[in-house]
């Protein structure tokens, strides 16, 4: 969608779109994530949160319970013991969602790779969509990352996705065209 | 509060546990750094109590008890204050590597029943009469015992293939495990 003065856009108060192309835009304008840290990028996620990196203003807001969360931020390290705990979560989390692995850790053991209990990387349980690298991420770059997801969000056609889907007789609102 | 310890506090304590505890001590180490004894293991419940109720040496609290791999044997480490006395005690065990097993002092120190704890989750010590050892850190269902020498990473756990998806040439070892 073009940005525009909306009273020039809209005239007559009538707004021309398709349903796939509101639906993606009331989803990335509200990407509420899991209240969800694990160790000190859980901090910088907190920073995110506050007053100066405002991740509000992007329609984010953190939700204490998988079941109203769009986006599992893994903020941390990822210990053998807390995985099935992480798997568990993001199951739990309705369709569509998305997963940020924040920092080193989760994105790939980091500083503790030698660990006896560390994961070696939180893809090796739940799927990723962004990567973010840092020790621990600034809150940019995590503004970053939501950016990113809404960008992805916004060429997402669901609606076409799920009625695919049911056709081919696969598992509805299957994340496809990653 | 004086928490450095002192070779002298030592040799005291060791006198007293000599009329108290006939045979408790096995050795006594008076260097500057790491004064301690060496407690008879099956002792140490004798000399934990009399260190504790006696009255010139009130040793009433246990601020860190671990474990210890030497190689061909395993230690216990106990440290306790005397906050009255204001003055630290440090004491070891010595428990065969093949059969870890030592009486629990977590009725004389409530503080010692989570160390205990984690000391049979790191190191595999059986403490006889504790109430309830399972692990404290660790899964329930984790196998082998981290802090030993001798011990080998796990590559997967529950399922979980936890090798590593990049290595450094030079750092290329067996993942067969």
């Amino acid at each position: 969608m073009k940005e525009m003065n909306i009273y020039q856009s809209v005239p007559e108060g009538v707004l021309v779109t398709n349903v796939d192309k509101l639906l993606s835009w009331g989803r990335l304008s509200s990407l509420w994530y899991l209240l969800f840290g694990l160790a000190c990028c859980a901090i910088e996620l907190m920073q995110t949160g506050g007053p100066r990196g405002d991740l509000d203003r992007f329609g984010a807001v953190p939700r204490a319970t998988p079941r109203q969360a769009d986006l599992l931020i893994v903020a941390g390290t990822v210990t053998l013991k807390m995985a099935e705990r992480v798997r568990r979560l993001y199951e739990q989390m309705p369709e569509p969602k998305y997963v940020i692995s924040m920092g080193s850790c989760s994105n790939c053991g980091g500083l503790f790779d030698y660990g006896y209990s560390v994961l070696r990387g939180v893809d090796k349980v739940i799927p990723v969509d962004i990567y973010v690298p840092g020790c621990p991420p600034r809150p940019e770059a995590l503004t970053e990352a939501i950016l990113e997801i809404q960008k992805r969000i916004r060429r997402e056609k669901y609606l076409a996705k799920e009625e695919e889907a049911a056709v081919e007789g696969g598992p509805s609102g299957e994340k496809a065209d990653r | 509060m004086k928490y450095k310890p002192d070779p002298t506090e030592v040799e005291e304590v060791q006198r007293w546990l000599f009329s108290g505890v006939p045979g408790g001590i096995v050795e006594m180490h008076r260097e500057p750094y790491s004064p301690h004894l060496v407690i008879h293991a099956e002792k140490i419940r004798e000399v934990c109590l009399f260190l504790r109720d006696k009255p010139e040496l009130r040793f009433d609290y246990l601020t860190h008890q671990s474990g210890l791999d030497l190689g061909e044997k395993l230690a216990v480490v106990y440290r306790v204050l005397s906050l009255g006395r204001k003055r630290t005690l440090a004491m070891r065990v010595y428990v065969p590597r093949e059969k870890p097993v030592i009486d629990t002092v977590s009725d004389i120190w409530p503080s010692a029943g989570w160390f205990e704890r984690e000391a049979f989750d790191m190191f595999g010590f059986h403490f006889t009469g504790h109430p309830d050892l399972r692990r404290l850190l660790l899964p329930e269902d984790w196998e082998g015992f981290p802090l030993r020498k001798d011990y080998v990473d796990p590559m997967r756990y529950g399922g979980i293939d936890n090798r590593r998806t990049y290595w450094p040439e030079e750092e290329k070892v067996d993942e067969t495990t």
